[in-house]
C-alpha cells in the first residue's frame, strides 16, 4: 500500500515532469533528448547572462551616487518586484493548464486521495516551473550584489531563501486570477481575441522598455530609493525581501511565513470547491435558439481559407507564435507616426549620426522582410489537423487547395500588415515609388516562400497524435526547423545585399533579389506540389 | 458501388489486412463485423482514401480511389466512428463547409440541411460552437453534414455508438431510404443485434482475412449471428 506521503510524492513528481512537459527528457531517443536539454540549458544561460548584464548596469550606476551602500539593496527589490510581475502575469496564463484543466485531473479526482493534495501537488509543479525563472533572473543579481555590498552571511542565507520563496505569492495571486477569469469568461465567446489583444498590449509595453533602455536604466538608478517605495506599498513582500537581503533574520522567517501561509489557506478553501469549480469550468453553453436562414455558398479553395482563418484565430498560441513579430513591427511604426518617438526616430538618429542613409532602404526591406518571414503560419498548419485530418482526406478536395488554402493564412494576416508599414516608411523616408514597389515585393514574395517552405517542413514532419496544442506550435520540430528556413530565406536576400551594395547599384540589388525570390518560389512551389502531395497523402494519425 | 480487390495493408511487419475482396452493390446494407484490431476501421479508412495501402484495387462506382480521389470521393460520405471535428467552426458553418467541398448549391443544401437538422432534432444549436456540443450532438452534426450532400453511398465506422436511441432509430430508417433509391450502405459495428437486423449482407473480418461473407440470413443460418461470429472467431 502506498502511504499518503509517497502518494504526494508521486503528485508533485508528475506534475512538475508535466508543467515542464518533461516528456520528452524520459523519452528513448537520446539524440532527442540531448538536443532539448542542450536547449533549455541554453535558454537558461541567456536569460541568465541578460540577468547578469542588467544588474551589473544597475549596480555600476547607482555605486557611484553619494548614498550609494544604501542604495544598493533596492537594486535587489527592483528585481525582485520584476521578477514577481512577469512571473504573476505568465501565472494567469499557464495556472488554467495546469491546475483546473489538466487531463489527468479528473482522473486523480476519482483516486484516494484528497483535493488538497491533488491541487497542492499540481500548485507545485507550477511554483517550480515558477521558480526556474526566478532563479535565472535572481542568482545572477544575488552574486552582482554581493560584489558591491558588503558580505553578511545572514544576508546571503535571506537572499537565498527569498529567491525560493518570492515565486510562491504572485503565483498564488495569478492563479487565483486564472480561476476567476476561466468562470468569468467561459460564456465569452470573443475570450481568445480578448487574450490576443491583451498579449499584444504586453509585448508592446515590454518593447518599449527594450526601446528605451538607456533612459529606462537611467530612471531606475536616479529614482532608486523612490521606485523602492512605491514597489513596498504596491506589494508589501517587496519590504520583506529588502530585510531580508539586509540580515534580518526576523523578517526572513517572517516572509517565509507571509508568502507560504496564505498559499495554504487558498489551496485549502479552492479544495473544498474544486469539484464545483471544475464543473462550472467545464459547463458548455449551447444556445438553443438558431433559425435556418438562406445558406450562401462558396468555392472549394475560398471554404478552405475560410475554414483555416477560423482554426487560426481559435487559439491565441497559434496567433502568438506567428503573427506577433509583424504586428509589434506595425504598432512600433504606427506608434512612431503618431507620437513622433519611437523606434523610426531611433532608426533616423542612427543614419544621421553614422551616415548610412544610402542603405537604409536595405535596412528597412530586411527589418520588413526577416519579420514577414517569421509571421509565416504553415509550420503548424498540417499537425494542427491532428485527429481532424479525416475530414480532408475523405473529402473531394484536392491537395493543391488545401495547401494554398493554409498559405492563404499567411498571405492575409501577412500583406496588409507589410502594407502599411511600407506605406508609413514611404511616407516618413520620402521613397521613390520604384523603391515603395521593392519593399512591397520582396517581403510579401519572401512570406510566401516561407509559407510554401513551412508546410513542405511540417508535411515531411508531421505531428498528428497531439493532445495539447503547444506541442505542436511551440515544441514540435517542424516549428525549429521552420523557424530556421525562414531566417535562412530571409538572410540569403539580405546578406548579398549589404555585401555587394557599395559595388553595385541598389536598384539592380533589389531587382536581384526579387528575381532570387521568384526562383526560389518556383522551385519550392514545385516541390510542394510533387513531394507534398505525396507526403499528404501517405499522412495519417500515427505521424 | 464498392469493389474492393485484394486489399492488404501493412504497418511494418504487421498485416492489418490480408488479401481483403468484397463487392458493394446498389440497395446492400452491408455490415462489417470483426473483434477489436481485426482490420476493420483499416479496410474503411483504406476505402474512403483516409490512409494508403499497400495492394489492391478499390473502385467506388468503377472510378479507382488512388487514380481519380476526388471523383471517387465525391461519390461516398464517411463517418469515422469518433468524429473530431472542428471545435471553433459553429455547426451550421461546418455543415457549410462540407457542402462546398462537395459544390452543393445553395437550394439543394437548404432543404437538406433542414431535412436532417430536424430529423436529428439539431436545428436549434446549429449556431453554437462545436467545442460546447456533447460527443452524441457532434455524431448527429457529422451525420447531418453526410448527408446534406446526398450522397450515394454512406460509409460509417460504428454510427451507432454515443447516438441517443431516437436518433438510432433515425438514423437506420435513412439508410434504408438509401438504399431504396438505389444507394448504398457499408458500416462497421460491434452491437451484432444491430447488424443482423438491418443488414441483408454480412461480412466478418478475423486477423485482417475475411472469414465469412454473403447474405445474412445465409451466413447465420439457424443460428445467431452473435453465435456465429464467436465460433468463427474461436477457430
Amino acid at each position: 500500500m502506498i502511504d499518503m506521503k509517497n502518494k504526494a510524492i508521486i503528485l508533485v513528481k508528475n506534475a512538475i515532469r508535466t508543467a515542464l512537459t518533461n516528456a520528452k527528457f524520459t523519452g528513448e531517443n537520446t539524440k532527442k533528448k540531448y538536443l532539448f536539454i542542450g536547449l533549455y540549458i541554453f535558454l537558461v544561460i541567456y536569460m541568465g547572462g541578460f540577468s547578469f548584464a542588467m544588474s551589473f548596469l544597475m549596480f555600476d550606476t547607482v555605486r557611484e551616487q553619494a548614498s550609494a551602500e544604501a542604495l544598493l539593496p533596492f537594486i535587489p527589490v527592483i528585481m525582485f518586484f520584476v521578477t514577481s510581475v512577469f512571473i504573476f502575469a505568465t501565472s494567469i496564463f499557464s495556472a488554467s493548464g495546469v491546475l483546473f484543466n489538466a487531463k489527468d485531473l479528473e482522473m486523480q479526482l476519482a483516486m484516494p486521495i484528497s483535493h488538497f493534495s491533488i491541487l497542492s501537488c499540481k500548485f507545485m509543479g507550477l511554483y517550480f516551473m515558477n521558480l526556474i525563472f526566478s532563479l535565472m533572473i535572481l542568482i545572477p543579481n544575488c552574486i552582482i550584489y554581493f560584489v558591491y555590498a558588503p558580505f553578511n552571511a545572514v544576508a546571503l542565507i535571506g537572499y537565498i531563501v527569498a529567491i525560493f520563496i518570492a515565486p510562491f505569492l504572485p503565483t498564488l495571486l495569478g492563479s487565483i486570477l486564472s480561476a476567476i477569469m476561466t468562470i468569468a469568461l467561459r460564456k465569452f465567446r470573443m475570450k481568445n481575441i480578448l487574450i490576443i489583444l491583451a498579449s499584444i498590449a504586453f509585448f508592446v509595453v515590454y518593447m518599449q522598455f527594450f526601446m528605451n533602455i538607456q533612459n529606462s536604466m537611467q530612471y531606475i538608478t536616479q529614482n532608486t530609493e523612490a521606485l523602492f517605495n512605491s514597489f513596498s506599498s504596491i506589494y508589501f513582500p517587496s519590504l520583506f525581501f529588502y530585510k531580508s537581503i539586509t540580515g534580518s533574520l526576523v523578517h526572513i522567517l517572517l516572509y517565509i511565513a507571509t508568502s507560504l501561509i496564505p498559499v495554504i489557506i487558498v489551496i485549502r478553501i479552492m479544495a473544498i470547491y474544486l469539484s464545483k469549480f471544475i464543473a462550472a469550468a467545464n459547463q458548455s453553453f449551447v444556445k438553443s435558439n438558431y433559425k435556418l436562414t438562406e445558406q450562401k455558398t462558396s468555392t472549394k479553395i475560398k471554404a478552405a481559407t475560410k475554414k483555416e482563418l477560423t482554426q487560426y484565430f481559435s487559439s491565441a498560441l497559434y496567433v502568438l507564435n506567428t503573427a506577433i513579430m509583424l504586428i509589434l513591427l506595425t504598432v512600433g511604426s504606427i506608434y512612431s507616426i503618431i507620437s513622433k518617438s519611437g523606434f523610426i526616430n531611433i532608426l533616423t538618429q542612427i543614419i544621421e549620426e553614422n551616415d548610412i542613409s544610402e542603405m537604409f532602404l536595405m535596412v528597412l526591406i530586411s527589418a520588413i522582410t526577416i519579420t514577414a518571414c517569421m509571421s509565416s503560419t504553415t509550420a503548424h498548419s498540417i499537425s494542427i489537423e491532428g485527429s481532424r485530418l479525416w475530414i480532408y482526406k475523405s473529402a473531394p478536395i484536392d491537395e493543391k487547395n488545401i495547401f494554398n488554402a493554409k498559405i492563404n493564412v499567411s498571405m492575409i494576416i501577412g500583406l496588409p500588415l507589410i502594407f502599411i508599414n511600407v506605406v508609413i516608411f514611404t511616407f516618413v523616408f520620402d521613397f521613390s515609388v520604384l523603391n515603395m514597389l521593392f519593399m512591397i515585393f520582396i517581403p510579401s514574395m519572401a512570406l510566401y516562400v516561407a509559407a510554401i517552405t513551412g508546410l513542405i517542413v511540417n508535411l515531411a514532419m508531421p505531428k498528428l497524435n497531439w493532445t495539447n496544442e503547444a506541442m505542436v506550435i511551440k515544441q514540435s520540430k517542424s516549428a525549429l526547423v521552420s523557424m530556421l528556413c525562414y531566417i535562412s530565406i530571409a538572410l540569403l536576400i539580405i546578406i548579398p545585399g549589404f555585401l555587394l551594395f557599395k559595388i553595385i547599384d541598389q536598384t539592380i540589388i533589389l531587382s536581384g533579389a526579387s528575381l532570387l525570390l521568384v526562383v526560389l518560389f518556383i522551385i519550392l512551389r514545385k516541390v510542394l506540389f510533387t513531394y507534398g502531395i505525396n507526403k499528404f497523402n501517405t499522412l495519417t494519425i500515427d505521424s | 458501388m464498392i469493389e474492393i480487390k485484394s486489399l492488404t495493408k501493412k504497418y511494418g511487419k504487421k498485416i492489418a489486412v490480408d488479401n481483403l475482396s468484397l463487392n458493394i452493390e446498389a440497395g446492400d446494407i452491408y455490415g462489417f463485423i470483426g473483434h477489436n484490431g481485426a482490420g476493420k476501421t483499416t479496410t474503411i479508412k483504406s476505402i474512403t482514401g483516409v490512409i494508403p495501402f499497400d495492394e489492391g484495387e478499390i473502385l467506388i462506382d468503377g472510378i479507382s480511389i488512388v487514380k481519380d480521389s476526388i471523383a471517387a470521393k465525391k461519390l461516398f460520405a464517411y463517418i469515422p466512428d469518433s468524429p473530431d471535428l472542428y471545435p471553433s467552426m459553429t455547426g451550421i458553418k461546418f455543415i457549410n463547409f462540407i457542402c462546398d467541398i462537395y459544390e452543393i448549391g445553395s437550394k439543394e443544401r437548404q432543404e437538406n440541411i433542414k431535412k436532417y437538422s430536424d430529423l436529428f432534432e439539431m436545428t436549434s444549436v446549429l449556431g453554437s460552437p462545436i467545442s460546447s456540443y456533447s460527443h452524441g450532438m457532434k455524431q448527429k452534426l457529422a451525420i447531418i453534414s453526410a448527408l446534406s450532400h446526398d450522397p450515394k453511398l454512406l460509409i460509417l465506422d460504428e454510427p451507432f455508438v454515443g447516438l441517443d436511441p431516437k436518433a438510432s432509430y433515425t438514423l437506420k430508417e435513412i439508410m434504408h431510404e438509401l438504399c431504396n433509391k438505389g444507394g448504398a450502405v457499408f458500416f462497421s459495428t460491434h452491437v451484432l443485434e444491430v447488424a443482423e437486423k438491418l443488414c441483408n449482407k454480412i461480412a466478418i473480418i478475423k486477423n485482417g482475412k475475411l472469414v465469412r461473407t454473403g447474405a445474412t440470413s445465409e451466413v447465420i443460418g439457424d443460428n445467431s449471428l452473435e453465435h456465429i461470429f464467436l465460433e468463427l472467431i474461436k477457430e
